[in-house]
C-alpha cells in the first residue's frame, strides 16, 4: 500500500471537503461540533453509519462507492430503514407505519438528531398520505430544523445540504402546495433547483430529486408564459438523465417540453416537427412506464391537431 | 452503499480462503470469540477486526472504498468509464483511461483489476486484440482478487460488483465464440447467488441485471425462447421500476426479437423496437441505435424509425 492511498473515511471526508472549499463549520453545521468533525477527519473518532451517510451526502459523495462493515445493531437498523422506505415506495402504508413504530421503539430514548430526523420525516410522509396536512407540515418543519436550523433563510447560498435534507424540503413544498400555499412551495422548489444547479458533480445523487422538482416547477413556468425557460429546464433535466443513464421523470420532461414548444410554435419560434417529435417520444415512454391513460391523451392531442398517424 | 454484517464478512472471507476458525483466531482472540463474532452475537473491537481481516489478506477498515483513489475526480472518472463501457462508447475511453491511470495507485489490486477490465473490453472493441486475448486479460483481472477462480467457476464467497461484471464479461466471451453451453453453465448459478447474498439493493440490482440479462440472451440464442422471454420480461420490468436505462435498450430489443421468432405480437414488437431506440438514444448509445435500425430495415418492410 503506497502512501498516496486514501484508506480511511476521515481522510476522504477531509479531502473532498477541502477540494470543494467547504469549511468544517459549514459541513458540521447542525450535525456535530466542528471539533468533533475535526477529530473524525483525523481518524481519532469513529462515527456511526447515520453520521457518515449524512456527511457524505452533504459532500455530494456517492455512498455506493463504499462497502460498510457494521455491527449487528447498525445493520439491523439500516435494514429497517430500508424496509420502511421500500414500503413507502410500494405504497404499503400500513406496513410502513407498523415498522416505523417498531423502529422508533428500538431506537428508544437515545435517538440522535439524525435518527429523529428520519423518524419525523417518515411520520410526516404518512400524515401527508392520510390527508393530515397540518400535522405533516409540523413534522417536516421539525425534521428539517434538526439539522438545518436556518432553513427559512437563503440557505441555498449559505449551507450545504444532503439529499435527505433536500427531500424533506421537497416534501414540505408538496404539502404547502396541497394546502394552497403555492408561492411558498414555488419558492422552496426554485431554491432547491438553484442549489442543485451549482452542485455540478453530484448529479447521480440528485438527479431524481432535480427532475421531480423540475416537473413541478414547469406547470408554473407555463402559467407565467416563460416557455423558453421551460424548454431549457426540460433539456437540462434530460441531459442529466443521459449522463447517468437513468430515466427519472423522463416522459414528464418530454411532455412539458412538448407543451412549451407548442406555445413557442404559436409565435413561430419553433417548427411543427419539433413539437411532434417531443410529444411522440413522450407517448412512447409513457407507454413504456405503463402510464397508458396519459399516453392516450397525448396521442389524441397529436391526432387531432397535427393529423399525425401512429405506427402500428 | 453495500452494507455487510461484520460477522458475515469475516465468515465468508475465512471460508473462501479455506481457513478454519482456529487458524484465524490464533494470536488474536479465542475460538469462542470468533464464533460469536461470526454469528453476530459480538462485535469485534476495531483492533481485532483489522487484525483478523489483515490475516486473511483483506483490509480491516470499516468503510471500504471500491476504488482507492485520492480524490473525487478519480471517482468521477471511474463513473464516467463505467458509463462509457456500458453504452459501448469505446473510442472515448483510451484518453480518459490514461488520465485515470495516472491518478491511481496501480499497486493496489482492486485498482489494477478495474483498469485491466476496461482495457480488455476497449482494446477488443477497437479491434486491437482478439476474443481469446480479451478473455485472458479478463481472467487475469478477476484472479487478482479471486485467485481461486478457475475455468468458468467462481469459488464460494461474496463478490464485489466489479468481480461479478468481469465474470459476466468472461461468460459473454464464450458466447461470442459460439460456446453458448459454457456461457449458460457459468451464468445459471448466479440466480441462486443473488438470492442468497445479503447486499444493499442498488449494488445487487446492477450486477444482477447484467448477469441475468446476459443469461437470458444466451438462452434465446440457444433456442430456448420461452424461458428467455420470461426472464427478460422480469428484468425489463425491474429496470423500468428502478428507472435504470443502461441495460434496458438491449432488453427491449431482445424481447422484440424473441417475439418475432415466436411469431407473436407484431404490433407490440414494433412498439418495443421504437422504445428500445429512444432508450438507446437517451443513453447516447450509437452502436445500439444503429443495430436496432438495421434490424428494423431487415425484418420490416418500412423503416419506421426514420421519422424519430
Amino acid at each position: 500500500m503506497s502512501k498516496n492511498q486514501t484508506w480511511t473515511i476521515g481522510e476522504i471526508i477531509k479531502q473532498v471537503r477541502e477540494e470543494k472549499k467547504i469549511t468544517i463549520l459549514q459541513l458540521s453545521r447542525g450535525l456535530c461540533s466542528p471539533a468533533t468533525l475535526s477529530r473524525i477527519e483525523a481518524d481519532k473518532r469513529e462515527m456511526d453509519m447515520m453520521m457518515a451517510s449524512i456527511l457524505f451526502e452533504r459532500l455530494g459523495y456517492n455512498l455506493d462507492k463504499f462497502e460498510f462493515y457494521g455491527s449487528q445493531e447498525e445493520c439491523e437498523q439500516y435494514d429497517k430503514r430500508l424496509s420502511i422506505q421500500k414500503h413507502k415506495e410500494s405504497k404499503e402504508f400500513e406496513k410502513m407505519e407498523q415498522e416505523l413504530l417498531e423502529y422508533q421503539a428500538e431506537i428508544g430514548e437515545n435517538a440522535s438528531p439524525l435518527h429523529e430526523q428520519f423518524i419525523k420525516k417518515m411520520w410526516g410522509f404518512l400524515a401527508f398520505q392520510t390527508g393530515d396536512y397540518e400535522r405533516a407540515i409540523q413534522f417536516f418543519e421539525e425534521a428539517i430544523r434538526l439539522t438545518v436550523p436556518d432553513w427559512q433563510g437563503e440557505w441555498e447560498k449559505l449551507t450545504i445540504l444532503s439529499l435527505t435534507e433536500l427531500e424533506i424540503l421537497q416534501l414540505l413544498a408538496d404539502v404547502y402546495s396541497r394546502t394552497g400555499r403555492e408561492e411558498e412551495a414555488y419558492t422552496i422548489r426554485c431554491s432547491i433547483l438553484e442549489y442543485l444547479d451549482k452542485q455540478n458533480e453530484c448529479r447521480e445523487q440528485f438527479a431524481e430529486l432535480y427532475t421531480n422538482i423540475a416537473c413541478k416547477v414547469l406547470p408554473r413556468l407555463v402559467e407565467k408564459g416563460e416557455f423558453q425557460k421551460g424548454v431549457f429546464l426540460c433539456e437540462k433535466g434530460i441531459e442529466i438523465l443521459s449522463a447517468i443513464v437513468r430515466m427519472y421523470s423522463w416522459p414528464d420532461l418530454l411532455y412539458w417540453k412538448g407543451v412549451c414548444l407548442e406555445k413557442l410554435l404559436e409565435s413561430g419560434e419553433v417548427s411543427e416537427k419539433e413539437v411532434i417529435a417531443a410529444y411522440k417520444e413522450a407517448y412512447y415512454i409513457y407507454r413504456l412506464f405503463s402510464q397508458n391513460e396519459t399516453a392516450e391523451k397525448i396521442k389524441i392531442h397529436l391526432e387531432e391537431n397535427y393529423q399525425w398517424e401512429f405506427i402500428g | 452503499m453495500g452494507v455487510y454484517r461484520v460477522g458475515e464478512v469475516i465468515k465468508k472471507t475465512r471460508e473462501s480462503i479455506g481457513m478454519t476458525q482456529e487458524e484465524l483466531c490464533e494470536g488474536i482472540c479465542t475460538v469462542e470469540t470468533i464464533s460469536r463474532i461470526e454469528n453476530g452475537k459480538t462485535i469485534p473491537s476495531r483492533r481485532n477486526f483489522e487484525d483478523l481481516m489483515e490475516k486473511m489478506g483483506r483490509t480491516g477498515k470499516k468503510y471500504l472504498p471500491f476504488i482507492r483513489g485520492n480524490d473525487m475526480e478519480t471517482h468521477l472518472m471511474r463513473d464516467k468509464l463505467v458509463v462509457l463501457i456500458s453504452t459501448h462508447r469505446y473510442e472515448e475511453i483510451p484518453l480518459l483511461l490514461e488520465k485515470f491511470e495516472e491518478k491511481l495507485d496501480l499497486e493496489d489490486a482492486v485498482n489494477r483489476q478495474f483498469v485491466l477490465r476496461i482495457r480488455a473490453l476497449t482494446e477488443y472493441n477497437l479491434g486491437h486484440i482478439n476474443e481469446v486475448e480479451k478473455r485472458a486479460m479478463l481472467e487475469e483481472a478477476l484472479m487478482l482478487t479471486v485467485p481461486k477462480y478457475c475455468d468458468g467457476t467462481l469459488p464460494k464467497g461474496v463478490f464485489t460488483r466489479n468481480e461479478l461484471m468481469i465474470f459476466g464479461n468472461i461468460a459473454s466471451s464464450y458466447a461470442e465464440e459460439g460456446n453458448l453451453e459454457k456461457a449458460i453453465a457459468m451464468l445459471r448459478p448466479m440466480e441462486e447467488y443473488f438470492q442468497s447474498v445479503h447486499i444493499g439493493t442498488m449494488e445487487k440490482s446492477i450486477s444482477e441485471a447484467f448477469l441475468l440479462s446476459s443469461l437470458a440472451q444466451y438462452l434465446s440464442r440457444a433456442g430456448k425462447y420461452e424461458e428467455s422471454r420470461a426472464m427478460q420480461e422480469k428484468l425489463k420490468d425491474e429496470d423500468i421500476r428502478m428507472r435504470q436505462a443502461s441495460n434496458l435498450s438491449q432488453l427491449l430489443y431482445r424481447i422484440a426479437y424473441n417475439n418475432e421468432k415466436l411469431g407473436i405480437n407484431e404490433k407490440d414488437c414494433k412498439e418495443k423496437l421504437i422504445q428500445a431506440y429512444y432508450v438507446a438514444r437517451l443513453c447516447k448509445n450509437e452502436v445500439m441505435m444503429k443495430h436496432i435500425r438495421k434490424h428494423v430495415k431487415q425484418i420490416y418492410k418500412d423503416d419506421f424509425l426514420e421519422y424519430i
